[in-house]
């Protein structure tokens, strides 16, 4: 397989189009605007409850240009292998098949599906494209929102940690699984590409912001998105078999408190809690990167 | 019978929503580009989250019924050829077409 290595190799077939319904600047969209370059048309997919799931239409009008499914908020896994399974005894092979849902889709709601896909090895890709809250309805928390980040039903900031999905996910064996970012479309490519390569069950986890959520300019999306790895909170990785491998060092570190300050969701933390947050940040860069 | 094709959403035509695109009537800005600076990296057009850059005939080009003024590619741009400009012109707030 030859891997994408510059951005004029990039297919110019846009397989999710313009003229969605996507707030302006939506990371959610741009994630799979990038990932749609290279799956390519051979691709099923299947989004749950989510924007993601709306936003690309309804039965009458449509962004997607290759069939796309809106499945029942808990099940996209599930459906996404009953897909496979229907292609199996078609014997249909060169087809992708994906199941891609937001944080809540993936971490919560979504859990007990995509736990049972991992486990079973179904033959598909799972994407999460996380915007750390409930976006479709109104950004309520999750399970991965972030410590002390101000949300409708966490007003003064969730009391909580992010629950680490990526261990979680480590932790089925799956042959395949990355992080990727909107704001490093080249690696987000080349891990698509690695991914449909390889048969089994594959996860890719790509933080993707939200402006409403995060109390950002609509014009930041990409920026946040990049400070977000080069703070050190989201490192961007692939684990073929359980080896990792570190795909992006940042150019140039910067202290979380800089990513944090920019957002309005985290106007309440204060500067004992973004020093606690740096320690630990600080040791899992360590952790990784070694 | 094997089946040879996929289907393809059973319900609405592939891609229709970009037929009946037309964000001028929600963009309040939208990008000019320099020509001169631009040195065609294609980073905007990845960046873009509509779909609404492309480069032809060796500049690039901003599709305007795909736009929604967002203002990320001018954010990003590595050489800044790319400005923003209010959409909305004159007293009277015509659309400039
Ligand atoms: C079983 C069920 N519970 C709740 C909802 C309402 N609902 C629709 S989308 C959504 C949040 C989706 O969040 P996420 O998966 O993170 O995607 P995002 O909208 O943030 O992109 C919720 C709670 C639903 N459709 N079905
Ligand atoms: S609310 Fe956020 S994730 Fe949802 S469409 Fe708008 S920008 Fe995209
Ligand atoms: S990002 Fe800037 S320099 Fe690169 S192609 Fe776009 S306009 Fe040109
Ligand atoms: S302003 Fe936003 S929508 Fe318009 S071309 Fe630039 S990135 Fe795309
Ligand atoms: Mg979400």
């Amino acid at each position: 397989m030859e891997l994408i290595k510059t951005l004029a190799e990039v297919p110019e077939d846009e397989l999710f189009t313009g003229g969605h319904g996507g707030c302006r600047g939506c990371g959610a969209a741009l994630a799979v605007r990038q990932a749609m370059k290279v799956l390519g048309p051979r691709t099923i997919i299947n989004i749950p409850a989510s924007c993601m799931a709306t936003i690309g239409g309804s039965g009458l009008t449509t962004a997607w240009k290759v069939p796309f499914y809106h499945s029942l908020f808990e099940c996209a896994p599930a459906v996404a292998s009953g897909i496979r399974a229907a292609l199996d005894i078609q014997g249909i092979k060169d087809v992708n098949v994906v199941s891609w849902a937001g944080d809540a889709g993936t971490a919560d709601i979504g859990f007990q599906s995509l736990t049972g896909a991992a486990e079973r090895q179904e033959n598909i890709i799972h994407v999460c494209y996380d915007n750390e809250t409930y976006m479709n309805t109104g950004g309520q928390a999750g399970s991965v929102t972030p410590y002390q980040a101000i949300t409708p039903d966490t007003p003064a900031g969730k009391p909580t940690p992010r629950k680490d999905m990526l261990a979680i996910m480590a932790a089925h064996h799956p042959p395949y699984l990355a992080t990727a970012s909107v704001a490093y479309p080249l690696d987000l490519m080349q891990k698509f590409q690695k991914a449909m390569a390889i048969q089994g069950f594959r996860y890719i986890h790509i933080l993707a912001p939200c402006f409403r959520g995060w109390g950002i300019r609509e014009d930041q999306t990409v920026q946040l998105a990049r400070m977000a790895v080069e703070c050190g909170l989201w490192q961007l990785y692939e684990e073929v078999d359980g080896r990792r491998r570190v795909t992006v060092v940042p150019e140039r570190r910067i202290p979380v408190r800089e990513y944090l300050r920019l957002q309005g969701r985290f106007k309440n933390m204060d500067e004992a809690a973004i020093q606690d947050l740096q320690d630990e940040v600080d040791r899992r860069f360590r952790e990784v990167q070694s | 019978m094997a089946v040879k094709e996929l289907p393809v959403v059973p319900s609405a035509r592939p891609g229709t929503m970009a037929a009946g695109a037309a964000m001028e009537r929600i963009r309040e800005r939208r990008p000019v580009f320099e020509k001169q600076k631009c040195n065609l990296c294609r980073e905007c057009l990845f960046y873009c989250p509509d779909a609404a850059l492309a480069v032809d005939q060796g500049e690039v080009r901003v599709d305007l019924r795909f736009c929604k003024g967002c203002g990320i590619c001018a954010v990003e741009c590595p050489v800044r050829a790319i400005t923003m400009v209010p959409e909305y012109a004159g007293n009277r707030g015509f659309i400039e077409k």
